[in-house]
C-alpha cells in the first residue's frame, strides 16, 4: 500500500508539479501508461474546474492525495472553494456536430469516461472533496 | 506547449505543429495562432499533433475554437479568455463544411476525440504529406 499528498496553489501553472507527481507515483507502482495517462487526464480537468469555476481565479489552495491498495488507485481532492458537486454535471451530447455543440463543457465526461468511481461530498470543514477511483493491472499492462 | 508554424506554398498551407501538453495552461494560446494565421489571408491551416503527449478538455476546446476559425465563424478576439470561450455564441453553415486536418494524433489523443464524439468532426492523418495531399 502506498499513499502520497500533494499541496498547490489553485493556479494554472501547478498542473505541470502534478502531472510529474502522478507519473512518479504510477511509476514506482509499475502502472501502464495509458492507465497513468488517464490519471492525468482527469486529475486535470478537475483541478481546471477547481481553479477556473471553483476558485474562480482568485488565490486558494488544493490538496491531493494518491492512495493505492490491491489493484486499485484512489485519488481525493481537498479544495476550500463554494460548494460544487460536479458529479451533478450532466452528460453532454456527444452526437452533435461542431458547429451546433458549446464550446467546451467535456472535462466531467472525461472524468467519467475514463474512471471507475467518481464521488463528491461537503467535509463538515466546509470543504469540497472529490473522490476518484481507477482499477489498473497490477503486471502492469493497463 | 511550444507553437512552430511551417508555411507551405503549394499546395497553401499553414502548419502548426504542435509541441508538449495541450491543456488549461496553453489551449489559448493555440486558439491566438490559429486566429492570427487565418487573418493574414487564404490558406488551408493543418495542425500537426506529433509531438503533442497530452489533450486535456481544454485542448479540445483549442480543436474545436480552430475547427471553426478555420470556417469562418468564430470571432478571432480570445481577450476576454475562458469566459469568452465558454459563452460564444456560433453561426451555423448551410452547408457541410470543411474539417479541420489534424496530423499524427497519437492514441491516447484519439482515444479522447473518441469518448467525445468528436473524432468524426476532424479529417485525421497519421502524416503531413497526406493531409498536404488531401488539400491538392
Amino acid at each position: 500500500m502506498m499513499n502520497e499528498k500533494l499541496e498547490v496553489k489553485a493556479e494554472i501553472e501547478s498542473l505541470d508539479r502534478i502531472y510529474s507527481w502522478i507519473e512518479d507515483f504510477t511509476s514506482s507502482l509499475g502502472m501502464g501508461a495509458k492507465k497513468t495517462y488517464n490519471l492525468q487526464l482527469a486529475t486535470s480537468e478537475l483541478v481546471t474546474n477547481i481553479i477556473m469555476h471553483g476558485y474562480s481565479g482568485k488565490p486558494g489552495d488544493i490538496e491531493i492525495s494518491l492512495a493505492q491498495e490491491d489493484d486499485q488507485v484512489k485519488v481525493v481532492y481537498l479544495d476550500s472553494a463554494p460548494a460544487f458537486d460536479p458529479t451533478t454535471i450532466p452528460t453532454p451530447d456527444l452526437t452533435l456536430a461542431l458547429e451546433d455543440r458549446p464550446i467546451g463543457g467535456m472535462g466531467i465526461h472525461l472524468v467519467r469516461e475514463t474512471m471507475d468511481t467518481f464521488q463528491y461530498e461537503r467535509t463538515p470543514d466546509g470543504k469540497n472533496k472529490v473522490t476518484l477511483i481507477m482499477s489498473y493491472d497490477i503486471e502492469g499492462k493497463g | 506547449m511550444e507553437l512552430n508554424v511551417i508555411h507551405h506554398e503549394s499546395p497553401h498551407a499553414a502548419v502548426i505543429q504542435v509541441n508538449g501538453r495541450l491543456d488549461g495552461t496553453s489551449f489559448e494560446k493555440l486558439v491566438q495562432r490559429a486566429g492570427e494565421l487565418f487573418a493574414t489571408g487564404p490558406g488551408e491551416i493543418i495542425l500537426d499533433m506529433t509531438n503533442c503527449n497530452f489533450m486535456s478538455s481544454a485542448g479540445l476546446m483549442s480543436l474545436h475554437s480552430v475547427a471553426l476559425i478555420v470556417r469562418g465563424e468564430l470571432p478571432l478576439n480570445t481577450e476576454h479568455g475562458w469566459s469568452a470561450f465558454r459563452h460564444m455564441d456560433m453561426d451555423k453553415s448551410e452547408s457541410s463544411p470543411a474539417k479541420l486536418k489534424i496530423v499524427g494524433a497519437n492514441d491516447k489523443i484519439r482515444q479522447t476525440l473518441e469518448m467525445t464524439g468528436m473524432a468524426s468532426e476532424f479529417d485525421l492523418f497519421h502524416d503531413i504529406d497526406l493531409a498536404l495531399k488531401a488539400i491538392g
